[in-house]
């Protein structure tokens, strides 16, 4: 049963002034992202000019037997570097794998971790690398900030474009017995470096491009429309539904257009970028039961769910989205743009306290 | 001049749903879990920061909604 109104409004209230007393109007996202065609080739490269010699690959088994591991690896492959690998992870990534990818890395004495998928590998591998210097359960991190201080060195190379996993510090993970997912985050699990590289998702099925896009629009509109703004937070919430209105319709039509995924995976991790600074809300909360309840896919319970809890919000939500309705192409008024435009509007050199995204033209 | 109200952003999103082609209710859902879901949900939404604070009574809509 629910907590009286006034206990749960008082409560965030609370929250709220925890919130912003601790992680400030400043933003967070201290990685850098290379983008495009080609971009896991320089990723990997700045991986061996880092020194690591014995990496951790964290994905699943069928992307593995699709070649495409192999195919973002290819430099690690070819300078020599000594692969391990832990490729269980599977859809909603359960504790028990993640203490099998922990035993992996610790067995194996692996210096880093890349991560190659989806937002399932991606989450997993993050909480694998918190276990490098702590014997702690990874259950008991449940929650807001309470992951370790320290983690193994991080690498992202996402091979869907929604999830946003690759820009954020948390990760969510299930547990077998209710199927209850919990919601694990901490400064360290930020991925150190990503790559966004759009020819990793030229096959991509329809039905997950569709599904991984919805989920990257609602996270831009779900940071965009609370009631907590900082750091860049707005601005990429704007570019994350900006992206995905008018990139996906484009990628759905023309799946093994380069631009096109370059463009979702842009709006992806804007997506990324902005929950990273201000969290999802009420539309994730909603799906998450669905996603325990009945296993439905992520990215399609947001899309059912997230009409009706903007209809719910009323007047509260409606100055936020009326700012939203050009950038979903209302009344025509979203301007054309390219990927490349994406990151320049951005600014994120200006905004971040150094670099985080850098543009590959190859 | 600006769009004015919350439908037509909230109609542009249902429509981009359609055209991807996912659905906008699912049969896996059954009104005998609203319960233990809405319960849920509800913990959980209280640690975000959405525009107001959800009600049981909402999140039941909600699901009727997308409950073929």
């Amino acid at each position: 049963m629910a907590k009286p109104m006034f206990i749960r409004s008082a409560k965030r209230r609370f929250n709220f002034t925890m919130a912003r007393l601790l992680f400030g109007d400043k933003s967070t996202a201290p990685h850098f992202a290379l983008v495009g065609p080609g971009s896991a080739n320089h990723l990997c490269q700045r991986i061996v000019e880092s020194g690591h010699q014995r990496i951790l690959i964290v994905t699943d088994k069928p992307l593995r037997e699709l070649g495409l591991v192999d195919q973002a690896c290819e430099t690690l492959i070819k300078a020599g570097i000594d692969l391990v690998w832990y490729d269980g992870v599977q859809p909603d990534p359960t504790f028990t794998q993640v203490r099998e990818g922990a035993q992996i890395l610790r067995e194996q004495a692996c210096t880093a971790i890349l991560a190659v998928g989806g937002g399932s590998s991606m989450d997993a591998a993050k909480i694998i690398a918190a276990t490098l210097d702590s014997s702690d359960d990874p259950e008991s991190w449940a929650g807001i900030n309470k992951a370790p201080e320290t983690a193994a060195p991080l690498y992202a190379i996402p091979t869907t474009a929604g999830t946003g996993s690759e820009a954020t510090m948390g990760a969510v993970i299930t547990h077998e017995g209710d199927q209850s997912k919990v919601v694990i985050s901490g400064a360290a699990l930020l991925p150190v470096a990503v790559a966004l590289d759009s020819n990793l998702l030229l096959a991509l099925p329809p039905a997950i491009t569709a599904a991984t896009g919805l989920d990257a629009l609602t996270h831009g509109v779900e940071a965009y429309i609370g009631i907590w703004s900082r750091g860049t937070s707005a601005e990429t919430a704007r570019m994350c539904v900006r992206g995905v209105a008018h990139w996906l319709p484009r990628v759905m039509a023309e799946p093994g257009d380069p631009e096109a995924r370059l463009g979702m995976s842009m709006a992806a991790y804007y997506g990324g970028v902005a929950i990273n600074q201000v969290n999802v809300g009420a539309v994730h909360a909603i799906a998450h039961q669905l996603g325990a309840f009945y296993h439905l896919p992520h990215g399609v319970a947001n899309a059912m769910v997230l009409p009706h809890v903007l209809r719910v919000f009323g007047n509260s939500a409606t100055a936020r989205l009326e700012e939203l309705a050009p950038l979903m192409g209302v009344s025509g008024a979203a301007p054309a743009i390219d990927a490349m435009e994406s990151l320049m509007f951005c600014g994120f050199s200006e905004t971040l306290q150094r670099p985080a995204l850098k543009s590959w033209h190859p | 001049m600006g769009v004015s109200g919350a439908a037509p952003a909230i109609d542009a999103m249902e429509s981009l749903r359609e055209s991807v082609g996912l659905p906008g209710n699912s049969e896996a859902i059954k009104a005998a879990d609203y319960e233990k879901i809405i319960e849920r949900a509800l913990e959980e939404s209280d640690g975000y920061f959405s525009p107001r604070i959800l009600t049981a009574p909402d999140v039941e809509q909600v699901l009727k909604s997308i409950t073929a």
